[in-house]
């Protein structure tokens, strides 16, 4: 499995899924109405992230 | 509220509308056609990831735990970033082996495993159904809410049992009604896209209603909330670590579940129609979830603000329309919840029934002959399996989710589906994951799902009992369900989840180390695992077989197969496809390679109504091959063997070896290719160098021209002008022919400009004088730092009309000596300034700096030598520099007009040959001191002038050379001849003035002195007097504080005194008023006596003599008076004997008879106290006496009583309505202590600081003086006692008084 071409990509998103912790820890400083913005706004990059990956992916 | 008719037309209305769109669909190939290639209708069918639990069940999370709704949302999300790669594979996997559902999906990965495909459809079974539950529970609850407005009359029997009815009629006809789901529902799909619209559209509008409608946008509606409230709304739980695990948690189990869910599987990967498809879906899906969860948090805000009850949470989202009696809008929330729900119902059920149909059913019907004639009636099989889904669900949904939250219930579903990921993964990424291994994680996994999920819902409902939770299974408290091996740490969904997976995980890596796979499972496992490396390829032809096997006979037996299956049509219309897809339809004998491929689409195409597990059995019994057959497709494969010259034992090994050799050979093209990189980067390098050293070459030519330009014996101007010339018209530089050099005027902090080229006149005359920061010029030498100006702009001091385009370098030119000037050059608009300019520019102006200063060394050397000539030819001086031998080498003009010489006469003669050896011998001594010792000297000498001889001091010093050696004497010489003279004069004059001031200041310095001493003496005498004077201060401040002390005193003595007169003035009249009252006493006896005598006597007399007593007893009403006699004389004694004790107290209270040292009992003293006081006393609190026992204490008693009196009444003072004053003693030692405590209103720590200074009170003006309690210090401090106070502000204060028994040391004296 270690060989497999894909595995980098798969290990880069199972740390990026684990890295959400931290990003989850910094929703702590901002106000209520932050927090909510903090998070939507992480969402919404993560979806334009996808857009673009999707326009590259062939 | 609507009625119920109403609502069920509602109900029906869309769901056949719903219908409608699916039936226009797969009944018009054109349309269908067209959708196919619209991959957002597949995107959109994914979102049936969203049910009633995202359209209800999160705004009711939100609104109890906060942000706990979002990993929900957040976990598909992040998941399907990896959807490029896992979901392609899966697809590409699902083409090529007709897969139709997650359970055939994994079983063929397996060996085809009828087993595994039976567990996993077991698990997909129990999983599912509570998730169906849900819905059906949302979609009764709504029902009620829109009809009767209540979430408690829930009418199961009626409207639930109706709905699942209609629910059940609607799944067959959506997607059971015809037997091959391996062909895709376009319809089904369509309606389902239709579907996520309109919960999307419900959800948006009532979040829209609900935040600008009943509120005036998001800050009012979290305005209307409280703090606790909105930090709730937006915290994650309840912020404690176990939230968070939580949170992770759940998004580890959605990103599981977006995909490996039956029914997204179904959507996701059964029903895609191509790869390109994943593509928009990748960012579509996503999107919608953000659009969906986007009014969650402010819906479940809206319901809180409106004061909705938090118990109905989960239908906040209903509730708010309908309290606003927003019809229109709450039927399309009921709608939008209806289609998240029957989405999620249809999908579900119909993958449930395919599933349970293929691979629980058909392997039950192959195991029974008796059963075989079933085979035929799948499809109403699969209509039966729905309606027992649904049903159960149904009685799920009525028994056991009553008051649990809709996440809750989902989640079951969500750790179910995580069973699947060890099987998946590993089937897709591991060659090695094999059927034992599946089948033991799996089965375990399962297990341990059931018990640590589902046991405790049954254990709620009451069909298990309690103490299987609290005890475990058989009493073992490490098989708790939510505690299972003692593990306490996690929530139930935590720990269900990752001891489920972590025990699946291990045994299914376990068993597939352990046991090796077989022969049969690495095709299917190389097929999975390099699904996206292996592109479809046709089977090779192989050249050497030919047509020997009759079709006819195969077709036979496959329509034998089929019609286990299909109906006589069907069956035949398959063979027929299959046979026309091979071209084999008008053969008459086939090959064996044909044969292979024959059989192998018989079995897809078997596989997609039964599943490829059951289709590979079924072929497997039911074709056979003859033994030519056999013996014709062994040879075939011993063929392809053969070419390939291995065994298939060496085959499997090659691949291994291939597989080494491939990653050996990436690993080898990788380093190639780093290889590759880093040499293209060497070239790149050096092709860089080679650019820098041309441009150096350049640099440094320029830089020449320059310095030879500098070494030419030109004006400094022309210099410039040269070299401005040189730079501005170098065409590599990026500059134009345009450009200034200005020079820095020391000391004035302004610039000229020197030369210029190309600027014109005007710029010329404009800029010829500019100020430091002014203009860009100006600028520069202030900061004497490069700038770089890309283009006009507002740093431009002086500008022109109709100037053209242009940017700067302006480059400050420097030397040792500080800023010499700037050089401004032009450059084209827009230049972005590069490293290698800005360092030769800077090289440029240091060549420049260093040729401006050393011309301007040069002008200032030669006028130094200018001025020097003229000071040494104007001097008064005879100035001369002579040899190491004598020689004259230069004289001024002083020298020669002196000695009337010549210069021509001088230069070159010694002093002999001027002025004779006699002369010349001084001279020459002076000369040699000088060139010997090689430091300067002043030497007089004579010298024969035409008048006579003069005598010349002359200062000689040696001349050295640059090596520092002495090679001649230099020589100043001055007349000094008048000189001398004045000078003696002056001595002599300067001694007697010498003499005189010498006097002078003696005298001074001895009054000086004098004053000195007497200065001295004042400010000794003046400090005493400021010391006596402060002392003095002090002792009329102690002495005024014992004046008042003291008055306050002599007043208590004479108050004392007066009282103690009354009292003994009163005490003689009270003790005759005694004396006689008792005679009286005893008088009236004896007239009792006697006229009880006359009563006896009464007898005798006449009746009017008796009468006339008589009336004259009744008039006077002498019983009465007799009887009240006894009376008034009893309470007139008791009236002399308590003023008779009022006396005796106010004469012991003065003790004015005793004002001296006595043993005094300190307890009676306090009684005669409280009793002059006690009118103070009485009505303001109650006196408690805890009197301890206490030997008598020698003091001034009066004195002492005093101090009690004070501290009585500060305490009655201090009770502002009533209050209780106790008054304890005791003794310690040789010490006796009094203590008086009231329940006032205390001192704070200033007041009790000031408490015994004179003249401070707390006490209304009038009513107290301040001196009593420092008049009581001064008493006890008398007597070498202590007073202690304790007081705290508004409870009370507490006074001891510490006496030493035997009294003070010096009593008397004291």
């Amino acid at each position: 499995m270690l060989s497999k071409p894909e595995f980098p990509l798969i290990l880069f998103c199972v740390v990026g899924a684990l890295l959400t912790w931290p990003l989850m820890e910094l929703h702590r400083q901002f106000s209520p109405l932050g927090r909510l913005g903090y998070f939507f706004m992480i969402w919404a990059a993560v979806v334009c992230l996808y857009g673009l990956l999707s326009r590259r992916l062939n | 509220m609507l009625s119920n008719g109403t609502v069920l037309l509602i109900f029906l209305g869309y769901m056949s509308l719903l219908f409608a769109v699916a039936q226009m669909v797969e009944r018009n190939p054109r349309l269908a056609e067209k959708l196919s290639g619209r991959p957002w209708i597949y995107a959109l069918s994914i979102a049936v990831y969203c049910t009633s639990w995202t359209f209800f069940g999160s705004v009711g999370l939100a609104a109890k735990s906060g942000l706990s709704y979002l990993p929900t949302f957040l976990g598909p999300t992040l998941g399907i970033g990896l959807w490029w790669i896992v979901l392609r594979k899966m697809v590409r996997i699902k083409e090529k082996h007709h897969v139709t559902s997650i359970a055939d999906f994994i079983s063929a990965r397996y060996d085809r495993s009828q087993a595994v495909a039976m567990l996993v459809t077991l698990i997909a079974l129990l999983g599912t159904l509570p998730y169906i539950a849900l819905q059906l529970r949302a979609v009764v609850t709504s029902f009620s809410l829109v009809t009767r407005g209540d979430v408690d009359q829930q009418d199961w029997s009626g409207i639930g049992l109706w709905v699942t009815l209609s629910l059940i009629a609607f799944t067959v006809l959506f997607g059971a009604r015809r037997l091959d789901p391996t062909e895709r529902h376009q319809g089904m799909m369509a309606a389902l896209a239709l579907e996520s619209v309109v919960k999307l559209v419900a959800l948006l509008a009532v979040g829209v209603f609900v935040v600008f409608g009943l509120f005036d946008g998001v800050t009012d509606l979290f305005g209307h909330l409280s703090s606790a409230e909105l930090d709730r709304l937006t915290s994650v739980g309840d912020d404690s670590l176990d939230s968070y695990v939580h949170w992770m948690t759940v998004m580890f189990l959605s990103m599981a579940g977006i995909l490996l869910l039956p029914r997204q599987f179904h959507t996701a990967v059964v029903e895609n129609s191509s790869e390109n498809d994943i593509r928009t879906a990748m960012w579509l899906v996503p999107g919608y979830l953000l659009l969906i969860s986007l009014f969650v948090v402010p819906l479940a805000a809206g319901g809180v603000a409106t004061g909705l009850p938090v118990e109905l949470a989960d239908y906040f989202v209903l509730l708010l329309p309908l309290s606003a009696d927003q019809q229109a809008l709450s039927l399309l929330v009921f709608v939008g919840g209806l289609a998240a729900a029957s989405g999620m119902i249809i999908v579900s059920t119909v993958t449930l029934a395919t599933m349970t149909t293929n691979h629980l059913l058909m392997p039950l019907i192959d195991r029974y002959p008796r059963l075989h004639s079933a085979k035929r009636q799948l499809l109403p099989a699969r209509w039966i399996v729905i309606a027992i889904v649904l049903l159960t669900s149904f009685v799920f949904a009525r028994d056991l989710t009553e008051g649990r939250l809709l996440a809750n219930i989902g989640i079951l579903s969500f750790c179910a589906a995580l069973q699947f990921v060890p099987a998946v993964l590993g089937g897709l990424f591991w060659v090695r994951g094999n059927r034992l291994g599946a089948l033991l994680g799996l089965s375990s996994g399962f297990l341990v799902w059931i018990y640590t999920l589902l046991v405790p819902l049954f254990v709620d409902a009451g069909v298990l009992p309690l103490s299987v939770m609290s005890e475990g299974l058989f009493g073992q408290m490490w098989l708790r369900p939510q505690a299972l091996f003692g593990l306490e740490r996690f929530d139930p969904v935590t720990h269900a989840a990752f001891l489920s997976v972590l025990i699946n995980g291990s045994v299914y890596l376990l068993g597939s180390l352990l046991v090796p796979h077989r022969d049969s499972e690495l095709e299917m496992a190389s097929s999975y695992v390099y699904a996206l490396s292996l592109a479809g390829h046709g089977e090779q032809q192989n050249s050497n077989t030919h047509d020997s096997i009759e079709l006819a006979k195969k077709v036979e037996e496959a329509s034998a197969l089929f019609r286990h299956y299909f109906s006589e049509k069907i069956c035949r219309s398959k063979i027929r496809q299959i046979t026309e897809g091979l071209k084999i339809t008008d053969k008459s004998h086939i090959s064996p390679g044909e044969l292979m491929r024959l059989h192998r689409e018989l079995e897809r195409a078997l596989s997609g109504c039964i599943g490829s597990a059951a289709a590979h059995k079924a072929m497997s019994r039911h074709l056979s091959y003859s033994e030519a057959e056999n013996e014709q497709v062994s040879r075939v494969y011993a063929g392809i063997l053969s070419n390939l010259r291995l065994s298939p034992d060496e085959l499997l090994e090659r691949i291994s070896y291939f597989e080494e050799r491939d990653s050996v050979q990436r690993l080898h093209a990788q380093e190639l290719e780093a290889r590759m990189l880093e040499k293209e980067r060497e070239i790149r390098a050096r092709k860089k160098a080679e650019q820098e050293r041309s441009g150096a070459l350049r640099y440094q030519r320029l830089l020449n021209d320059l310095l030879r330009c500098s070494m030419e014996p030109l004006p400094l101007k022309a210099q410039l002008q040269q070299a401005l010339d040189l730079i501005v018209t170098a065409r590599w530089l990026p500059v134009a022919p345009k450009g200034g050099i200005f020079l820095a005027e020391p000391g004035q902090r302004c610039l000229n400009l020197e030369v210029e080229h190309g600027l014109g006149p005007e710029i010329s005359q404009l800029c010829q004088q500019v100020a430091y920061g002014h203009c860009l010029c100006g600028q520069v030498a202030e900061t004497q730092t490069l700038l770089h100006v890309p283009s006009v702009d507002d740093r431009h001091g002086n500008l022109v009309e109709a100037m053209e385009a242009h940017g700067h370098y302006v480059v400050p030119i420097e030397s040792a000596k500080g800023l010499q000037g700037v050089l401004v050059l032009y450059i084209k608009e827009g230049h972005e300034p590069r490293e290698a300019e800005v360092e030769f520019l800077n090289a440029v102006a240091n060549t420049l700096g260093s040729m401006i200063e050393r011309r301007r060394m040069e002008d200032a050397h030669s006028a130094t030598q200018t001025n020097l000539e003229g000071i040494l030819n104007n001097s008064a001086a005879i100035i001369f520099i002579k040899d190491r031998q004598g020689r004259y080498l230069m004289i001024n003009q002083r020298f020669m007009r002196l000695f009337g010489l010549e210069e021509a006469q001088i230069l070159g003669q010694t002093d002999a040959d001027l002025f004779g050896e006699v002369a010349a011998e001084q001279y020459s001594m002076n000369d040699q001191l000088v060139l010997i010792s090689g430091e300067g000297g002043e030497f007089e000498e004579l010298l024969p002038l035409a008048d006579g001889m003069h005598t010349f001091l002359s200062v000689k010093f040696p001349l050295r050379d640059n090596k520092q050696e002495i090679v001649g004497v230099g020589s100043i010489s001055t007349d000094i001849t008048g000189r001398i003279q004045v000078e003696q004069e002056l001595q002599l004059a300067y001694d007697s003035l010498e003499q005189r001031v010498d006097e002078r200041t003696a005298a001074l310095s001895k009054t000086l002195i004098q004053m000195e001493r007497e200065i001295d003496e004042r400010i000794v005498i003046q400090d005493a007097l400021e010391h006596e004077k402060a002392e003095q201060k002090a002792l009329i401040q102690k002495l005024e504080d014992t004046q008042n002390q003291l008055l306050q005193s002599e007043k208590m003595a004479a108050i004392g005194q007066l009282a103690a007169g009354v009292a003994h003035e009163i005490n003689n009249p009270v003790g005759y008023i005694n004396s006689n009252l008792g005679s009286l006493t005893h008088y009236l006896k004896d007239v009792q006596e006697v006229l009880q005598c006359y009563k006896t006597a009464e007898s005798g007399l006449d009746a009017a003599s008796r009468q006339s007593v008589q009336a004259v007893k009744t008039a006077v009403d002498f019983d009465f008076v007799m009887e009240d006699l006894a009376h008034l004389l009893s309470e007139s004694k008791e009236g002399v004997e308590r003023v008779r004790k009022i006396v005796k107290n106010l004469k012991d209270f003065s003790h004015v008879d005793r004002g001296e040292w006595v043993m005094a009992n300190l307890q009676t003293c306090m009684e005669s106290t409280l009793n002059v006081v006690w009118n103070e006393l009485k009505y303001k609190c109650d006196v408690v006496r805890e009197y301890g026992d206490q030997p008598e204490v020698r003091c001034l008693a009066s004195q002492i009583n005093q101090v009690f009196m004070n501290l009585l009444v500060n305490a009655a003072h201090a009770i502002e309505e009533r209050g209780t004053v106790t008054i304890r003693s005791g003794c310690q030692g040789r010490w006796a202590w009094v203590e008086v405590e009231d329940s006032g209103c205390g001192m704070n720590d200033a007041q009790q600081k000031r408490v015994f200074e004179p003249f401070f009170t707390t006490k209304p003006i009038g009513k107290g003086t301040g001196l009593g309690l420092s008049l009581s210090y001064g008493i006890i401090e008398k007597h070498q006692g202590k007073i202690e106070l304790f007081s705290t502000a508004g409870e009370g204060t507490r006074f001891r008084i510490w006496l030493p028994v035997d009294g003070p040391q010096d009593a008397e004296s004291a």
